[in-house]
């Protein structure tokens, strides 16, 4: 038995050949997406474990043993450069950072291979200025990923203790947990159970492909004395020559694509092809699983020859989808708000919960699947009626007639659109998460330093950076407490009021004679002195200065500072206003606020000037803009990537789908168009007949899982975000590229449907 | 039997003479690969004949058919219908003439199955442009006509062969068209179906005016013809009144 369906499935010419082919591609196309979603966790696990030395070691006990260390995230180019100075203390052999072969003498480096390309790719002054002399590359294993972009400078033990370095005795080798708050571990099992299943209509479709030859096939078979069991047997081993072949093919795809998929960025960093490899227990299980999927289809097909062998022949309309196909997609709804409430509760374990949550998920999305043909009918009966021409009444006849099949094609897209409309509630409420970081006071071509606490610059530093090509003004900021009293009225900015008038553009703003100013209103009851905000705990004794208070105690304000007056510090104080104005450089400079005149580079000229003095400082320029919280951001950059995947596939699910159901009729477009039919009318029915169900099933769809989206972040967070009108949009662009891949296999069907073919059928 | 009763009888079965043909065929050529299907054939066919081509399995009836219908081009050679020649005209514009001035008639499998019987027999007409119930309408008066009163909503699957046949007679004569071009019409059909379906296609044809041109291997079918060629190895060998 094996042997003759392994030949009905091979030796059937080249349609079958044909078929089979195209049903083994398809399940590769699926099980190599799959596999890439397997592999998706230990990629991320091996990203993070290479890099676990910089992100936690181990404090040296002895703080006069170890090395010394300070991590910097600097930027360059708008990416992230990651600056880790080291200085060796003590005289025992200290721990060296994995990657390198010993820690850089002071002004040398040793530089990941794409700094290094970065470093010979821009001046010296915007970069390699800033590292130091090269001296050896930081192997792969320490890196996140090839572009990944970090230097470990040797430093002088001396200037790190002055910029709030660490001494360290040793660095981990192990990834530290990832603490994701639990809202964004939900949304991750979500979008994990929301992605997978227009992948399992994708592969269910394919091995769909050559379905109705087949039962043609066994159909005859089955006339001439096969039984039923015998029947499901070929059937199965048919589908499993697909589906095997299907399997190696999406092992060789997943190894061809390897090396594009790790192009591919997330946070800003491509990966190491190597790292991305799925767990073998589940991929072995996952292709064993595509084999059941496959072998399943194959019998579920089989029913109809099983109950009559005339069954393929003599068609007939099988009972239409009823409403209560309505019924498990309300349980599963309620399922599933049940399940978030308990996760939220804490009431059981915290697995089991979240388990739980995926699972009623997973059964919402399936539920969807089981209601979808009774809308599908609905829309069918409701185009019959207005039909007016050949088209329309084609389709219409043909998505009343199969609501399952028609609601079959287009199941990928209509899962991939509700997931996608529940992620959008969940999108805004991560992208409200993570904000975005920027300074409100820095205006076009403005840049602003903040030093590292504690760090120690030359009093004159800002009048060094004005010296710099390109720089037009800088002025040095220094943060400082208020005291009243023996308490703490306020914070206050120590700085040259015509300099911060100037450098921030704050037009119309004059300085008072005093020296002080507000730009909100501020009124001092009493005398009034300064310490800094952050006060350096190295230092014994901070620095203290008495402030000149105007007699009635108010203070002047700034005028038309506008908008920006709520960013502005209640109180700003010019040096003049202290009673010895001396004293200002004995407090600590925080801030650096710079004008630069634009040119190319200028940012990059000003980190490297500001990192030599101070190798902690970070500079932020007007032009970037970096989130706030960049762990809800990441989560929605995955969540983004997923959606994105899915889309795509569902799109390719719904291609197969149109063109095996066009090939299943092509006899009879053959007859019709040599009858006189247009190709323009068959294009219009394969449209309609793919698209108004679509856009219909699929607004619903989005409905309800907009709706859904809302109640899972009001269960599980307590906060109500609604999805922005761009999720209208994203819905029509959906569809629109949806039925741009369907266009896409009109050209090839309108060619398999011409008159002349009809000689052959 | 009852069908004809619906029909008028007092048409003339023989061929009016001295009228020009609306269907000439000069010299017609067609390849398949290296595969010689029609080598120069000449055919004509006048206003209201009805003409059977019959001849071997593979002598090149059906392609003869099918470059008379416009639905395959031949490589050399002319058609002329109408004063139009069929052989330069594109693909649109064949298939507006085949929509409009044909009619068609195979041998199975040509009905859509999701439609009803009335809705296979209007389809013509609404990809011509009709207004759905207008065309429904004009369908429907065929029924009674070929039989099949009462089998309005079913659909080819609820159907007989002969039911489904004579269907398929209705649709390639509802437009009205000229020529109704007929490939094998009884060759799924039992002897008594196809009798039947035959004596309505010709019935039919005769009090439309329309002209027929039927494809068969079977004597009996010719017998409708008032001229029957016969082609063997892609030429005509022979031409006789039925």
């Amino acid at each position: 038995m094996i042997r003759l369906g392994l030949r009905l499935a091979t030796a059937g010419g080249r349609g079958a050949l044909g078929g089979l082919a195209l049903t083994a591609t398809a399940v590769a196309v699926g099980a190599a997406i799959l596999l890439f979603a397997l592999s998706f966790a230990p990629a991320m696990a091996q990203r993070d474990g290479r890099t676990a030395w910089r992100d936690g070691y181990v404090f040296a006990m002895d703080p006069s043993v170890g090395t010394l260390m300070l991590i910097v995230e600097d930027r360059v180019e708008g990416r992230l450069l990651t600056r880790v100075h080291v200085a060796p203390v003590g005289s025992d052999p200290a721990p060296i950072p994995p990657g390198i072969a010993s820690i850089p003498e002071p002004g040398t480096a040793y530089v990941s291979p794409a700094l290094a390309l970065r470093m010979a790719a821009l001046p010296a002054d915007e970069l390699a200025d800033r590292v130091g002399r090269v001296v050896g590359t930081i192997e792969a294993g320490s890196l996140a990923s090839p572009d990944d972009l970090i230097a470990v400078i040797g430093a002088d033990a001396a200037t790190l203790a002055g910029q709030g370095a660490s001494m360290v005795s040793g660095f981990n080798e192990d990834a530290p947990e990832l603490d994701l708050p639990p809202i964004g571990v939900l949304i991750i099992v979500l979008a994990a159970v929301g992605a997978m299943a227009p992948v399992a209509v994708f592969v269910s479709t394919a091995t769909r492909m050559s379905a109705a030859r087949r039962e043609w096939r066994l159909a005859a078979l089955r006339l001439v004395g096969a039984t039923p069991a015998q029947v499901a047997r070929l059937a199965v081993v048919e589908a499993l020559v697909a589906t095997s072949l299907g399997a190696v093919g999406g092992i060789l795809l997943f190894a061809i694509l390897r090396p594009l998929v790790a192009m591919i960025p997330l946070d800003a960093a491509t990966w190491w092809p190597e790292t991305i490899m799925p767990p073998l227990p589940a991929a072995v299980l996952l292709l064993v699983a595509v084999q059941v999927v496959g072998a399943a289809g194959a019998l579920l097909a089989m029913r109809r020859l099983t109950i009559t062998p005339l069954g393929v022949q003599r068609r007939s309309v099988p009972p239409p989808p009823r409403s209560t196909r309505l019924i498990p997609l309300a349980v599963g709804l309620a399922a599933l708000m049940v399940s978030i409430w308990l996760y939220r509760g804490n009431s059981l374990p915290y697995l089991v919960t979240l388990g739980a949550v995926g699972l009623a998920f997973a059964a919402v999305i399936a539920s969807l699947a089981f209601a979808g043909p009774w809308l599908t009918a609905i829309v069918g009966h409701g185009l019959l009626r207005s039909a007016r021409g050949a088209a329309s009444l084609l389709a219409a006849r043909r998505i009343g007639d199969d609501p399952r099949g028609s609601f079959g094609a287009i199941a990928g897209v209509i899962m991939a659109v509700f997931v996608a409309s529940a992620f959008f509630s969940f999108a805004a409420y991560t992208s409200s998460q993570a904000g975005r970081d920027t300074d409100p006071l820095l205006q076009p071509n403005a840049a602003v330093a903040t030093l590292g606490q504690g760090a120690r610059v030359a009093p004159d530093l800002a009048d060094r950076i004005a010296d710099i090509d390109g720089v037009t003004g800088a002025v040095a900021i220094r943060e400082v407490a208020l005291i009243q009293g023996d308490g703490m009225v306020g914070t206050g900015w120590l700085a040259s009021c015509e300099g911060v008038v100037r450098t921030l553009g704050l037009v119309g703003a004059a300085c008072a004679a005093g020296g002080l100013a507000t730009a909100l209103g501020f009124h001092l009851d009493g005398a009034l002195s300064i310490v800094p905000d952050r006060a350096d705990p190295t230092v014994a004794h901070p620095p203290r200065a008495t402030v000149l208070v105007p007699s009635d105690g108010a203070v002047p304000m700034l005028a038309d500072v506008g908008e920006r007056a709520g960013f502005l510090p209640p109180l700003l104080i010019d040096p003049i206003a202290l009673e010895d104005p001396a004293a200002l450089t004995t407090f600590p400079i925080t801030h650096v606020y710079m004008t630069t005149d634009g040119t190319p580079g200028i940012g990059e000229r000003l980190r490297t000037a500001l990192a030599a003095v101070a190798p902690a400082s970070g500079v932020r320029l007007a032009e970037e803009r970096f989130a706030a919280n960049s762990q809800f951001e990441e989560i929605g950059r995955i969540v983004a990537l997923g959606l994105v995947g899915t889309l795509a596939l569902a799109g390719c699910s719904l291609a197969v789908a149109v063109t095996t159901a066009t090939l299943e009729r092509r006899r009879q477009f053959v007859f019709l168009r040599s009858a006189g039919m247009p190709a323009s009318s068959l294009r219009t029915t394969l449209l309609l007949q793919a698209g108004v169900p679509l856009t219909a099933v699929a607004a619903a769809s989005a409905l309800l899982g907009a709706l859904v989206g809302v109640a899972i972040l009001w269960l599980a967070a307590g906060v109500v975000a609604l999805p922005d009108v761009s999720l209208v949009g994203v819905l029509v662009l959906s569809l629109a590229v949806a039925m741009g891949i369907v266009a896409l296999t009109l050209p090839p069907l309108e060619r398999l449907t011409r008159p002349a073919s009809i000689r052959h059928e | 039997m009852t069908v004809l009763a619906t029909l008028p009888d007092s048409l003339p079965m023989s061929l009016p003479t001295a009228m020009a043909p609306i269907l000439v065929a000069r010299d017609l050529r067609k390849r398949f690969g290296v595969t010689e299907a029609l080598r120069g054939i000449d055919f004509e066919l006048a206003p209201g004949e009805i003409v059977a081509v019959m001849g071997p399995s593979g002598s090149g009836k059906s392609t003869l058919l099918h470059c008379l219908a416009g639905i395959l081009a031949p490589d050399g050679g002319t058609i002329e219908f109408d004063g139009r020649r069929i052989e330069a005209m594109s693909e649109g514009e064949r298939s507006r003439l085949r929509r409009t001035a044909f009619g068609f008639v195979f041998q199975f499998g040509q009905l859509v199955p999701e439609l009803t019987a009335v809705e296979n027999v209007a389809l013509p007409l609404l990809l011509d442009g009709i207004a759905r119930a207008e065309a429904e309408s004009r369908a429907t008066e065929w029924f009674p006509r070929l039989g099949l009163q009462g089998l309005e909503v079913r659909r080819p699957g609820d159907m007989s062969g002969g039911q489904a046949q004579r269907v398929a007679v209705a649709r390639a004569l509802v437009a009205g068209p000229a020529v109704i071009f007929a490939d094998e019409p009884t060759g799924s059909l039992d002897s008594l179906a196809g009798e039947q379906v035959m004596e309505l296609l010709t019935a039919a044809a005769r009090s439309t005016g329309a002209s027929v041109v039927i494809v068969t291997h079977e004597a009996r079918v010719a017998a409708y013809a008032h001229r029957e060629i016969v082609v063997r190895d892609g030429i005509v060998s022979g031409s006789v009144p039925a």
